[in-house]
């Protein structure tokens, strides 16, 4: 793993402000069974933990998401806010295959000229997203703004046993800026492993098997999910070996941790995390039953509504982890400020 | 544990997700059974199972499961 610790160069990162955003549209395990999955309302929330997710509407795209998302983070960031240097959006549902999702959310937000672009790892998006705005910030930009954003819901077969209690849709944003050195984000590490990059995929629709009738009619440009039970011990196993690396980096044990925020995956790959982290599940952020497995935006919308519930306080430290399809991992070490708590208050009413 | 507690124990979890007909018929779990009879075997008998120990083979039939259940307990 690589991992990125902005003390080692003489800076430090914070997140100033954070947002989130999740479409209207609740749509229940009952709503899937009368759309024709194979599974029971009772048999989603026994395999999944999730009861509910939101979808987009018909006329909302990622961008949507992204760009209420980040408006949200800007409009309490203050002065930041126009000294906004960098965005990068993590996605793997943009909104079309070019131009960038980033570009869109440029255009929404009213940006003035600056660097935007995406970038693509799975569920591992907002972790991917923080490294490359940290990274900017500790090199001299004033301010990023990181979106993890996703539409898995148009990607969704609703018949396949395997994804179709999983996936909904959301976007979550965090604006970071420069710091005195040791506070805010300790320590941001990244791996992927692309031998499994079949595991987790999309068959059709990109340039290895283009769009066409046929793979519409066969739901090839849909998720897929392969030998699934390596696939859930696997994303544990991945997410646990980012988290002592990252830990082992800053010499902290996962006793040294006030909050686990994972990735949404599964009810079960959480407990089973919790479990072997030798962390009380009290400790672990947990929204899956209300709004499923939202990919890259997971992380990111978690952290936000537990700012926004007040869980988190100053001076908590914080394990971000995350993986995703690829395989790719991620895991963030960052401790609570008052401006931040302050800052994503102030938004709580927008 | 003896063999014949082992084998009543992997048979009483392997019924909350599969019938089968005999020890070595085709179990048909799908993957998320798979998971949770990973955790309810943990669970049951202590253990801590990786990626690495979920086979195919290992959990194609009861019989080969309560040999796999065996060789780690015994």
């Amino acid at each position: 793993m690589k991992i990125f610790k902005p003390a080692e160069f003489g800076c430090g990162v914070r997140i100033v402000t954070t947002g989130a955003y999740l479409p209207e549209r609740v749509v229940s395990n009952a709503d899937l069974v009368a759309m024709g999955a194979p599974l029971d309302a009772e048999e989603m929330v026994r395999l999944s933990g999730i009861k509910f997710r939101r979808w987009v509407a018909e006329n909302q795209a990622t961008s949507d998401l992204a760009i209420a998302a980040g408006r949200q983070a800007l409009a309490c960031a203050g002065d930041l806010a126009v000294s906004l240097d960098r965005l990068v959006v993590a996605t793997v549902s943009s909104d079309y295959s070019s131009p960038s999702t980033a570009c869109l959310v440029h255009a929404g937000l009213g940006l003035p000229r600056l660097p935007v672009f995406d970038l693509t790892a799975s569920c591992a998006g907002f972790l991917y997203a923080l490294d490359a705005a940290a990274r900017a910030v500790a090199t001299g930009d004033r301010a990023v703004l990181a979106v993890a954003a996703d539409v898995r819901s148009r990607y969704l077969d609703v018949t396949d046993r395997a994804t179709c209690a999983l996936f909904g849709d959301g976007a979550g944003a965090a604006l970071l800026a420069p710091a005195p050195p040791n506070q805010g984000l300790l320590a941001i590490g990244l791996s992927a492993d692309g031998t499994g990059a079949h595991s987790i995929y999309v068959p059709a629709g990109g340039s290895r098997e283009a769009a066409s009738p046929e793979t519409v009619a066969t739901r090839r440009h849909c998720i897929r999910m392969q030998d699934g039970p390596q696939i859930y011990l696997s994303a544990v196993e991945g997410m646990l070996l980012a988290a002592r690396e990252l830990l082992d980096s800053v010499s902290l044990t996962f006793k040294d941790i006030d909050w686990l925020i994972p990735h949404q995956a599964n009810m079960h790959i959480l407990k089973r995390i919790a479990w072997k982290a030798g962390l009380p599940l009290e400790k672990v952020i947990c929204n899956i039953e209300t709004v499923g497995n939202i990919s890259g935006a997971t992380v990111a919308v978690a952290m936000d509504e537990a700012l926004r519930a007040k869980r988190l306080k100053a001076g908590d430290r914080v394990l971000l982890l995350a993986a995703g399809a690829g395989y790719t991992a991620g895991a963030a070490l960052y401790v609570v400020d008052e401006d931040l708590l302050a800052n994503v208050g102030c938004g709580a009413n927008i | 544990m003896t063999w014949d507690e082992c084998y009543r124990s992997v048979r009483e979890l392997v019924l909350d997700y599969a019938t089968p007909e005999s020890d070595d018929a085709p179990l048909a779990l799908d993957s998320l059974a798979v998971v949770l009879l990973v955790e309810a075997i943990e669970d049951r008998f202590g253990l801590t199972l990786g990626a690495k120990d979920v086979t195919p083979e290992r959990f194609g039939s009861l019989g080969a499961l309560v040999r796999f259940v065996w060789s780690l307990v015994s």
